[in-house]
């Protein structure tokens, strides 16, 4: 990798890449468009900064996505503070309910750059299937397509995600 | 559909369940039926599932790669219900970026992409002296260390609060352990658990090349309410190394010889109770990335 040796150019094409789907997940897990950005931007001057870690057996995108991970954490860690201290002597103010866990973000972000990268129709089905919770024979009915096709086009998907999954979680 | 392979066969050439069987049991509706039985609704054929044949019931509870497959295929479903939105940086953030890393002051040329490892972090010679002539040399400045930002990272080893709070003070203000012969890495321990901890850690080479860590903490427990213990780990604290228990004040401790530092990149100092346990409790008060010595 050309980033582990230092140079800042190959850290644009590392940005260019993986950006959105860093930034992506910083909204989804800070739900805050100002600390979103701060906190990609500490992403991206992190792995600068550590890329010596990188592993170059391992995919660039899981090890970003564990450097975003302990960035969201520090947020999250500066906010309770922050929280904390503004409760001292006073009554706790309503929270808006615990973060979701930041491994159940990940993996949101990522079945969405999944089907973004399946394309129609699987990337259809499987909407329909999970996220509108459609019986497949609707799906099938809907698409005009055999319920076998349908079901193959979901296994086929599903296991796409699952390696997509399988990749960020380490 | 000849693309399909009978589910309820369910294994693949490489003797592992196949991308078919696991959705299959992840999602009972792709169970694939004869043609009449496609007819039915959706409703019944959940019913109808076949329970599943012995040997891949057995093959799925015993395969790591296979059940992690499977676990990996219902989080998948899972988070499909409620996808995340993309969403594209603003225009202008790379360029923030790059401002910063411009500014991030550099020795960029002899870093490599491998991971360091203890024989990485012996201090390097300008020349190619022998191993042996550079661990005479104290000055040198190791440059293979690892700095991850993994500060916070000690949270997700167990959030609960400890009652000993320590006071967050600036790392300067904490005397350092007397450089002796060769300092290879230093940690500032930043409060975790407790707001009030204080610590630093300093790894030196000895003249006979074995690595100590020097760990200089704020305050001690209560005896009743038990004892630090001092440990490296990786950033999510599934890999751990005991290095005993500390005192307030300074405790060196020998590190095991022949481990793999950049697998242990993180000092921790965790908060023990005397339950016989010798497991990490869950409760980092501090924890700080190794760094590379700056002398
Ligand atoms: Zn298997």
């Amino acid at each position: 990798m050309r980033f582990a040796a230092g140079e800042p150019a190959a850290m644009h094409d590392l940005y260019r890449q993986h950006g959105s789907f860093v930034f992506s997940l910083c909204m989804a897990a800070l739900r805050h468009r100002q600390d979103a950005e701060d906190a990609t931007q500490q992403v991206f001057t992190r792995a600068w900064r550590s890329r010596d870690t990188y592993d170059i057996t391992h995919p660039t995108g899981a090890w970003l996505t564990g450097i975003t991970r302990r960035v969201i954490a520090d947020v999250f860690a500066r906010r309770e503070k922050d929280l904390q201290a503004a409760e001292a002597g006073a009554d706790a103010a309503a929270r808006d309910g615990a973060p979701q866990p930041t491994d159940a973000v990940v993996d949101r972000v990522v079945v969405q750059q999944s089907l973004n990268q399946l394309g129609p129709p699987q990337s259809e089905i499987i909407r329909l299937a999970y996220t509108e919770d459609l019986p497949l024979k609707i799906i099938a009915e809907r698409l005009e397509m055999p319920l076998g096709t349908v079901k193959s086009h979901v296994h086929r998907g599903l296991a796409r995600m699952r390696q997509s999954l399988e990749v960020h979680s380490d | 559909m000849t693309e399909q392979i009978p589910a309820r066969n369910g294994f693949g050439t490489n003797g592992h369940l196949t991308d078919e069987y696991l959705a299959v049991l992840a999602d009972p509706r792709l169970a694939h039926t004869e043609s009449a039985a496609d007819q039915t609704d959706d409703q019944t054929l959940d019913q109808i599932h076949p329970p599943l044949p012995a040997a891949q019931r057995e093959h799925l509870g015993l395969c790591g790669p296979c059940h992690a497959a499977f676990e990996a295929t219902e989080r998948a479903m899972e988070a499909l219900r409620d996808p995340a939105a993309l969403h594209e940086p603003p225009a202008g953030l790379w360029d923030r970026i790059a401002a910063e890393i411009a500014a991030t002051p550099e020795h960029a040329s002899d870093r490599g992409a491998s991971m360091a490892s203890v024989t990485e972090l012996r201090p390097r010679t300008s020349d190619r002296n022998s191993r042996r002539q550079s661990q005479r040399e104290p000055s040198r400045r190791s440059r293979a260390w690892i700095p991850l930002a993994a500060a916070a990272a000690g949270a997700l080893l167990g959030g609960a609060a400890v009652a000993a709070v320590l006071g967050q003070g600036d790392a300067a203000e904490v005397e350092l352990p007397v450089a002796v012969p060769t300092v290879v890495g230093d940690a500032t321990l930043e409060p975790v658990a407790a707001e009030d901890f204080t610590g630093r850690a300093e790894m030196v080479e000895t003249e006979a090349g074995a690595l100590e860590l020097t760990v200089e903490i704020s305050a001690a427990p209560d005896p009743e309410a038990g004892y630090f213990e001092v440990w490296l780990r990786d950033e999510d604290g599934t890999q751990l190394i005991s290095l005993g228990s500390a005192t307030a004040g300074s405790t060196t401790f020998t590190v095991p010889a022949g481990i793999d530092l950049s697998q242990y990149p993180v000092v921790d100092v965790s908060h023990e109770h005397f339950d016989g346990d010798p497991g990490h409790s869950g409760i980092t008060l501090g924890a700080g990335p190794m760094e590379e010595a700056d002398i």
